[in-house]
């Protein structure tokens, strides 16, 4: 069962590639390059103006209101597997 | 294992790789100038876009907060390539490119799962050209094209040109089963954060 997680958007290196943003549950944040594919926006973001949207995540264990998410691609801080608040999933 | 060229095309034709567009002709005919595939490599092409970093007043801090995702691609400059506008690769110069191929191994057919290896050419290494210089391995599950950090050692510039083959990929199969990380987990719930 795949998740989508809140994260902020701005364009990549490559098309077809963004530069994605995010908090872990400590509020410690992480960034990662990702592609169209593993993400969701409404509106195209450009270097001057982010956007809010979502990453798809594979969630791997939950514990109350913390769950254990594996991204699409490593993190630049902390690898692959982050820890994230339920509530910040859809 | 390393996957021979036939068990190339075999796990192409199952599904467990996909390289796409699929490098054609799987076998040198009388008419065929070339063939991307060697005893246990195929050759991968250079996409059509280069990102080259720009140079200025800022350092990248793996350590520090923020979004440095967002950082490095700011501070990229992308360029398109065509047939009549070749990149030209100074010495000592670094830059990003891409796969012309996206490349697929899937773990949803079970093991045996597939991973994989990039390297460069030998014909273009004695030139001085590395197409990546840490990062090589392709892991199962991963999905999109390869991004490839290219370097001129050499002592003259080097032409890159849109979908010249740059690479090539070496197959291997993993041995058993794939199980996520539970200590991740472990670590990131201590008071003091992240590990």
């Amino acid at each position: 069962m795949e998740k989508w997680l809140k994260c902020t958007i701005s364009p990549g290196q490559f098309t077809g590639e963004f530069a994605v943003h995010g908090r872990m549950f400590d509020a410690t944040e992480f960034s990662l390059f990702a592609s169209r594919d593993d993400l969701e926006f409404t509106e195209e973001p450009t270097p001057d103006k982010p956007v809010s949207g979502f990453i798809r995540v594979k969630p791997t264990a939950r514990e109350d209101d913390l769950l254990l998410v594996s991204l699409p691609r490593p993190t630049f801080e902390n690898g692959r597997t982050i820890i994230v608040r339920v509530s910040e999933t859809k | 294992m390393i996957l021979s060229n036939v068990e190339i095309h075999r796990a192409m034709d199952e599904g467990r790789l996909v390289i796409d567009p699929e490098p054609l002709p799987r076998i040198k005919g009388i008419r065929d100038k070339y063939c991307p595939y060697d005893s246990h490599t195929v050759d991968l092409k250079l996409g059509t876009e280069i990102t080259v970093p720009k140079p200025g007043a800022y350092a990248y801090d793996f350590l520090a907060q923020g979004n440095i995702a967002d950082l490095i691609a700011r501070n990229s400059e992308k360029h398109t390539l065509a047939w009549n506008r070749p990149y030209y690769l100074k010495q000592g110069e670094f830059i990003l490119a891409q796969t012309l191929e996206t490349i697929k191994l899937p773990i949803s057919k079970g093991p045996p799962y597939l991973a994989a290896r990039i390297e460069g050419k030998s014909s273009r290494a004695r030139c001085g050209l590395l197409i990546h210089f840490t990062a090589p391995t392709v892991h199962p599950e991963w999905s999109g094209p390869l991004t490839l950090e290219i370097i001129n050692l050499g002592k003259t510039a080097i032409v890159l040109h849109a979908e010249m083959p740059i690479a090539q990929l070496i197959v291997e199969q993993v041995m058993g089963e794939i199980n996520s990380n539970p200590s991740h987990f472990q670590g990131q719930i201590t008071p003091e954060g992240t590990a």
